[in-house]
């Protein structure tokens, strides 16, 4: 895509950012909501999802795209929580036992999805997404049969009544905002959770000196051209596999930090929209399936979190009605993917034409030279 | 595109140095556990149940950080309190404050400190509570159904009750 930049060509790959701005700047004045209020709500949740988000980025590095696989991250986090939940481990321990209670589960997902996902290569996005399905199967047999059962599980709060089975909702009050309230900076009327952006920031620079790494530069290769990588000694599979795992891994450390934030935890249904939304929030933020940057993923949470913050109360105030806001949510979340994967496809349609143009004309260009 | 098989030998150093990271891992999950672990303790300002022991007529407790609590004979209240190991300064009436170390069950929950007799040295002043009649936790019915397992979640037919018995007149 080189070339000079046009007005048109300028809308043409911002559109789902400038989309994205106008509905939210439209959006804020009938909602009624003060901007501090908006701000505060915004440094909250990049707190809150930015690490999930991020952990999309390496799979895209590696040629992988959009790793809808990252919900297995997700579910594992959510396991290592309900042991903490379970021996009553509190604060920030808690979290750091969930995250090392959980690691070695998503290790093993992680693998088990990159292993799928070399064997569906050029389909990695929705074979990643059925997986997850698959993997959500698993999960509720594992969490709503075995824990308690096989598994003894001493906290009578968490378990069903009948006495195995972990229960629909869980309170996680015992490590409620503990990553956020440990290091929490006030400037004038806004709290900054410093210690959920410590992370962030250091989890943005393991990716820049990943980045550099022989094992990036190999992801970078293997996801610029695989037949080349393959010829240059580069061990494809066993990379792919790799940038899967740290998704994964990442993936599960993001829901502990996102569940922390919230408070408690839908058992069987927290991890359902956590790939949805990271996917969303990096499309919004002008990623695509082949490219995407750091910049990308903070721009996209500003975004698609703005508009989630003012929908509701616009559509309360405009309607009547909150739950229009609520529908719009979602509506706008599947609309963006959507939109962002058929601006992809026709982006990389017109330029496959412009090649073959380009060739054509070259090989004209050459006949009448040969022809003179 | 299997890429490169290589059969990668690993030296006894980089084994050492896996195993060692290992350790580490377990290590931090397990300072974590124990440091984290939370408990709740019923302080307790009350007789010993031979009455040895007396409760004392007014006491104050602080533990470790938190504000103190006063407790007069026969009290009973409680705090939440994180890792095993605690610094427990009770000043009763007008006399200097004792600071007494104590150290809780790791696998005890809730448990029951007795100041008179943590005052007076006499083992166990902290035990296992043990509720006498501890109501079940409320009902869940989420597992009960196959509302998970079905998208309609519908729920099994409810089973068949005795007739209530016919009213009576008064």
């Amino acid at each position: 895509m080189s070339g000079k930049m046009t007005p048109g060509r300028f809308l043409r790959e911002n559109a789902v950012i400038i989309i994205f701005i106008i509905i939210t700047l439209a959006a804020i004045q009938p909602s009624g909501l003060s901007l501090t209020y908006i701000v505060q709500e915004l440094l909250t949740r990049l707190g809150r999802n930015s690490f999930l988000v991020l952990a999309l980025l390496i799979p895209i590095y590696a040629g992988m795209g959009l790793n809808f696989g990252m919900t297995l991250g997700a579910m594992a986090g959510q396991i290592g929580l309900i042991f903490a939940i379970n021996y009553n481990i509190t604060g920030v321990n808690g979290l750091l036992f969930a995250v090392l209670a959980s690691m070695p589960l998503a290790i093993l997902m992680g693998y088990i999805c990159g292993v799928v996902l070399n064997n569906a290569k050029g389909r990695e996005m929705v074979t990643g997404f059925i997986l997850a399905f698959f993997m959500d199967g698993i999960y509720q047999f594992f969490v709503l049969y075995t824990l308690g059962y096989a598994v003894p599980m001493k906290n009578p709060a968490i378990v069903l009544s009948r006495g195995y089975g972990i229960r629909n909702t869980l309170n996680l009050d015992i490590v409620r905002q503990s990553l956020d309230t440990w290091w929490m900076l006030k400037i004038g009327p806004f709290s900054l959770p410093m210690a959920s952006y410590l992370v962030i920031v250091v989890l943005c620079l393991f990716i820049v000196w990943f980045k550099k790494t022989k094992m990036g530069q190999d992801m970078r290769a293997v996801g610029h051209d695989m037949a080349v990588a393959n010829s240059s000694g580069i061990p494809v599979n066993r990379t792919r596999i790799i940038a899967i795992i740290i998704s994964t891994v990442f993936a599960c450390i993001g829901q502990v930090i996102f569940l922390q934030n919230m408070g408690n935890m839908a058992t069987y249904g927290a991890h359902t929209q956590t790939a949805f939304f990271a996917v969303a929030a990096i499309l919004v933020g002008g990623a695509s399936v082949k490219k995407a940057s750091l910049a990308n993923v903070f721009v996209g949470v500003v975004l698609l979190h703005a508009l989630f913050v003012v929908t509701p109360n616009a559509g309360q105030k405009v309607f009547g009605q909150a739950m229009i806001g609520e529908y719009f949510r979602q509506f706008i979340g599947y609309g963006v993917i959507a939109l962002s994967l058929v601006l992809y496809a026709w982006r990389s349609r017109k330029e496959a034409e412009r090649q073959r143009e380009g060739l054509r004309g070259g090989t004209a260009a050459a006949a009448q030279g040969g022809a003179k | 595109m299997n890429g490169v098989n290589k059969e990668s030998k690993v030296g006894p150093r980089r084994m050492l140095v896996r195993g060692g990271l290992a350790v580490v891992y377990i290590a931090v999950m397990v300072m974590a556990f124990i440091l984290g672990k939370g408990h709740k303790i019923l302080i307790d300002n009350k007789d010993s149940q031979d009455g040895a022991i007396k409760a004392f007529e007014n006491v104050n407790v602080t533990i470790d950080s938190q504000d103190p609590i006063d407790f007069m004979a026969g009290d009973r209240d409680q705090t939440s309190v994180r890792s095993q190991w605690h610094t427990i300064t009770i000043k009763v009436g007008d006399q200097q404050p004792v600071v007494k170390k104590v150290t809780l069950p790791l696998n005890e929950n809730v448990v029951l400190l007795s100041i008179p007799k943590l005052m007076a040295n006499v083992e166990p002043y902290v035990v296992p509570f043990v509720p006498a009649d501890e109501p079940p936790p409320p009902a869940d019915n989420s597992g009960n159904s196959n509302e998970f397992t079905s998208p309609t979640g519908t729920e099994a037919p409810a089973a068949p009750t005795a007739p209530a018995a016919a009213p009576t007149n008064p």
